[in-house]
């Protein structure tokens, strides 16, 4: 399919990330599109949990802000935020997404400041729910451009903790689940390597090369010992995103 | 009470904890007349922030902000916020949502301080003097304590009360209740807004839906529509067309002030904001709510 779009590719990459019967705390946009798609295709028993409170959620359709009525379409608790991040800290969720300004080789973000924080050159939303989610959620699914000023070797900012300094890190500052698991961009799919925790590079979409990739990240990327090709959207994936999911490509984008 | 005598309750260098999120139920009425009345160095406090801070912020209103996000929805940052904080204006003390709900948490209970897992190891600990480690005494871990806020005034919007000032939100967005009533449990000065004032009897026959029960509440005033631009749930959308105005005019300081003499300082009272903003445009966000 060549007019496969990358958000295309990201989506189908991060509903991969979902497993049927998980619990998934989900914000607006493409973690949205992700979850929707994974829902109606493997994993028909995940749980969506949206920031808002509203939990196992089966929508007709895409929300557009945080707590919209569209979401609370078919769901089975209707509840608030407060709610929902007392199921995070419960340790209720399975995985999150987010995504961020800056995300480093540990794979901490950065969603307050640039430039300085007393000072800042663009001052940023700061955490909204990202810190919490970070901190909580099991496993973290980190969705975001790749662009070199946004991967980089250190945060000006600490907004959300990955691995913080490395192995061991969050276990020392006191934190729970797993941290970061997968960073999916319009270019590839990284993870962290076990042992240094360090982002390694896994699949490069199609047409992309691994030194495009690490051409546009600002620090060195371990590999995967054989990099491969994340694999496109399936004839019935594609037409679930085009069809039910996002059929005014607002999020997966408009194709030709 | 008159919006203009509940809004002469917050004195100048007040703490104000805002209510309602992201582009939802804030107590936009009350915060224009603010605006009007021209408080200064006000200290803000949320947990979820928009245009309710941005707009405070660019009135010139505030000295600080407390809360763990202030940005305009899917248009981008909040750029009031963002020109006095890179100006260097404006102290801001960062959260995460859950700590920013926790102040006022721990002040509702009756406690100095209330335990949680979020920033650790975040720099949100940072040059914050409300978060600090604490180990748990009975099992050895780790946590922050949230330092309990009490606020000099908190400043909502709801659905309707009675003329006690029983607070209630209609059904189909009762969930929507948790923070709100925090908020207004760690308060001095409770004052709300509400979509209508109805009979003590139409409280007790819908007990379910009091959300904050008038002991915990200074003042009720009728404001229809008191949280446009925002959504009031179950009332009316959020006016995107009004958003995006307001959104645009804020990317510079000048025309922000040509925003602020049009909507705010211009129109006299609340009646007369809603005369500019016009019957037509307030009617279709009421037949747009989205309520299948």
């Amino acid at each position: 399919m060549s007019d496969v779009t990358r958000q295309e590719i990201m989506a189908v990459a991060a509903a991969r990330e979902i497993k049927d019967g998980e619990v998934a705390f989900i914000g607006t946009g493409l973690p949205m599109v992700a979850a929707y798609l994974a829902k109606f295709t493997h994993a028909p028993s995940s749980v969506l949990v949206f920031e808002s409170g509203i939990v196992d959620a089966r929508p007709r359709e895409l929300a557009t802000g945080v707590g919209d009525f569209r979401l609370l379409h078919g769901c089975v608790k209707a509840t608030g935020l407060y709610y929902a991040l007392s199921l995070l800290q419960g340790g209720f969720i399975d995985l999150g997404f987010m995504g961020g300004a800056e995300v480093d080789q540990y794979g901490n973000l950065n969603s307050t400041a640039i430039g300085g924080y007393a000072r800042p050159t663009v001052r940023l939303p700061g955490s909204g729910g990202a810190n919490d989610i970070g901190s909580l959620a099991g496993r973290i699914v980190i969705l975001m451009p790749h662009e070199q000023r946004r991967l980089v070797p250190r945060v000006q900012y600490l907004t959300t903790p990955g691995f913080l300094d490395g192995p061991g890190g969050r276990e020392r500052a006191g934190l729970r689940g797993e941290g970061p698991t997968r960073v999916i961009t319009d270019l590839a799919v990284l993870d962290f390597e076990p042992r240094s925790k360090r982002m390694r590079l896994l699949t490069v979409h199609p047409g992309v090369t691994p030194e495009e990739v690490q051409s546009r990240t600002g620090f060195p990327l371990l590999r995967a010992e054989t990099v491969g090709e994340t694999p496109a959207p399936s004839p019935e994936q594609a037409a679930i995103l085009r069809q039910r999911v996002d059929p005014e490509g607002i999020y997966i984008g408009k194709k030709g | 009470m008159t919006l203009r005598d509940a809004v002469a309750q917050i004195k100048d260098g007040d703490t104000v904890a805002v209510g309602g999120h992201t582009l939802r139920r804030h107590p936009m009425a009350i915060i224009h007349e603010i605006i009007r009345q021209g408080r200064r160095n006000l200290k803000l406090m949320g947990w979820n922030s928009g245009i309710d801070m941005d707009m405070l912020i660019g009135a010139g209103c505030v000295a600080s902000v407390e809360t763990s996000y202030i940005g305009i929805s899917a248009f981008g940052l909040a750029l009031n916020f963002r020109r006095a904080a890179e100006g260097g204006s404006l102290k801001v003390i960062e959260h995460s949502e859950t700590t920013g709900i926790d102040m006022f948490r721990a002040t509702a209970m009756g406690m100095s301080f209330f335990p949680t897992k979020t920033p650790l190891g975040s720099d949100l600990m940072q040059a914050n003097e409300h978060l600090a480690e604490v180990i748990c005494p009975f099992t050895g871990e780790r946590y922050a304590a949230v330092k309990a806020a009490r606020p000099d005034v908190a400043i909502l919007h709801a659905h309707t009360a009675d003329q006690y000032g029983n607070v209630q939100l209609d059904l189909q967005r009762w969930h929507d209740n948790s923070v709100d009533a925090i908020l207004a449990k760690a308060a001095r000065t409770v004052l709300v807004t509400v979509e209508q004032i109805v009979s003590d009897e139409e409280v007790l026959r819908n007990a379910l839906l009091t959300v904050l029960p008038r002991t915990f509440v200074t003042a009720v005033i009728e404001a229809p529509y008191g949280a446009h631009p925002t959504a009031c749930d179950h009332r009316y959308d959020y006016d995107l067309e009004e958003v995006g105005k307001y959104y645009e005019a804020s990317k510079s300081g000048d025309a922000f002030k040509g925003y602020l003499e049009e909507r705010v300082l211009g129109p006299a009272d609340h009646w007369a904001y809603l005369d500019a903003i016009g019957l037509e445009r307030l009617m279709a966000l009421t037949r747009q709510r989205v309520v299948r």
